[in-house]
């Protein structure tokens, strides 16, 4: 027999285990969720326990569901059943109870980013009338092949280091297109400690900006890249050879919903699309 | 505060002290040095302008219209030191200019600096530090943070 709950904040090492058991099985290249991972997601990505659910056979976790919510929306961050319950209604049973417990508390508005590779989950999705609101699209730059020019070209302002801080206190931070929900301006906010950023600026305004973490040696992910100044692709360029000069040779930028940046500006400066995720979108509901 | 007469008794009672501690003396009645910081104005964020300077509301105004973070932090750095070189005491509208001008000439000239045939990363990754006149007097390099970041650099930069 099966029972569903919400969670509460003393609720983490259930969440822990659940993801652990259900979650993990379906992805076993990635790291195993521990409680710091978690609380860093409650930081970073506003994941609330009260928006989180369980579902049980017994004492064993057999589905899980991961929520993260703003004043916006919220954000179906995880949703897993564990393998050998798949098919039993679990996973619609967790997104109709959110939605029916966010039709009363709001915000009624809840996302999720779906791998398009996960076909079995977007079904749900659309099994449970979400529907595609666009596609984010992972790109990447392979920057061997974009090598540091030997002259600056067209070059109209300072390049100048740039914070996450910077950006808020010149009002940019808040402002701007749509963007997925990992490089919302509330993480880049969570996250200023570790990003870097570098900016073209005049003596009046900041034209362009950057902003970034280092992957690994060789990879920089882009949390942010904004032209203010008709997606000026010459100053786009101009920090992407930042990149390139401090040694990275790829540079990635996830999840890029197709307002955030035109895919001909992208593909202009050097991106190639790779994977993509659906993003759905629903009303909360009551049951 | 009165900056006009500021310094001037401290000067008088210690003429005839010995040179070492005249010089101190000297220092803590420079412009914009002995005074305390405090708040001039505050831009449309909120953000504030806060100096050791007298600036006049124009000059005031005028650097909060440079993006505020870094390069307002070292417009104002430059102002203040052009200030100090000409024991400017108010920093008027003049001197903001002047100061945002100094700026625009030395990114020229780094940017000049990286396209010429043999120049060295090393060589681009430098400053131009204004002298009191505003002409470009020194090169100091820019890897401490201070210069701007149009010059390609080594890799792995800090």
């Amino acid at each position: 027999m099966s029972s569903y709950r919400f969670c509460r904040t003393d609720d983490i090492d259930l969440l822990v285990d659940a993801l652990n058991r259900c979650w993990a099985p379906h992805f076993p290249n990635e790291p195993p969720m521990t409680p710091a991972a978690f609380k860093r997601s409650i930081r970073d990505l506003q994941v609330w326990c009260s928006s989180c659910m369980v579902a049980m056979s017994g004492p064993d976790p057999i589905g899980v569901l991961i929520g993260a919510k703003r004043s916006s929306g919220t954000l179906i961050h995880r949703i897993a059943v564990h393998p050998d319950h798949l098919r039993q209604g679990h996973g619609r049973h967790l997104l109709t109870s959110l939605s029916s417990k966010l039709a009363i508390l709001g915000p009624p508005r809840i996302v999720a980013e779906v791998p398009e590779s996960l076909a079995a989950t977007c079904e749900l999705f659309s099994a449970c009338g979400y529907l595609e609101e666009a596609a984010l699209t992972d790109y990447e730059r392979d920057n061997s092949q974009h090598p540091t020019p030997n002259s600056q070209g067209d070059q109209s302002g300072f390049v100048i280091p740039i914070t996450v801080e910077d950006l808020a206190a010149n009002g940019l931070l808040e402002e701007g297109p749509q963007v997925c929900w990992e490089r919302s301006f509330q993480t880049l906010i969570a996250r200023k400690d570790e990003i870097a950023g570098r900016g073209v600026a005049s003596d009046e305004r900041i034209e362009a900006y950057l902003l970034y973490v280092r992957r690994d040696d060789s990879t920089a992910e882009i949390l942010s890249l904004r032209s203010l100044v008709d997606e000026n692709p010459a100053h786009l360029h101009q920090l992407l050879t930042q990149l390139t000069a401090q040694g990275f040779e790829r540079v990635i930028f996830p999840r890029v919903h197709p307002e955030e940046i035109s895919t001909d500006v992208l593909e202009g400066l050097g991106f190639r699309p790779s994977t993509t995720r659906r993003l759905f979108a629903g009303r909360a509901r009551a049951a | 505060m009165t900056p006009a007469f500021a310094g001037a008794p401290s000067r008088a009672r210690h003429a005839e002290a010995p040179a070492k501690a005249g010089e101190a003396s000297a220092e803590a009645d420079a412009p914009g040095s002995s005074s305390e910081a405090k708040l001039i104005a505050r831009d449309d964020k909120k953000n504030p302008l806060v100096s050791t300077f007298e600036w006049t509301s124009d000059a005031a105004q005028r650097i909060l219209r440079v993006p505020a973070g870094y390069m307002r932090n070292k417009t104002q750095e430059r102002i203040e030191e052009i200030a100090r070189e000409r024991t400017a005491r108010t920093i008027d509208l003049g001197l903001v200019e002047e100061g945002i001008e100094i700026g625009k000439k030395m990114m020229a000239e780094m940017i000049a600096g990286y396209s010429a045939p043999g120049s060295s990363p090393a060589n681009t990754a430098s400053a131009v530090k204004p002298n009191g006149s505003g002409a470009p007097r020194e090169v100091v390099n820019g890897s401490n943070g201070g210069g701007y970041l149009n010059e390609v650099r080594s890799k792995h930069e800090a």
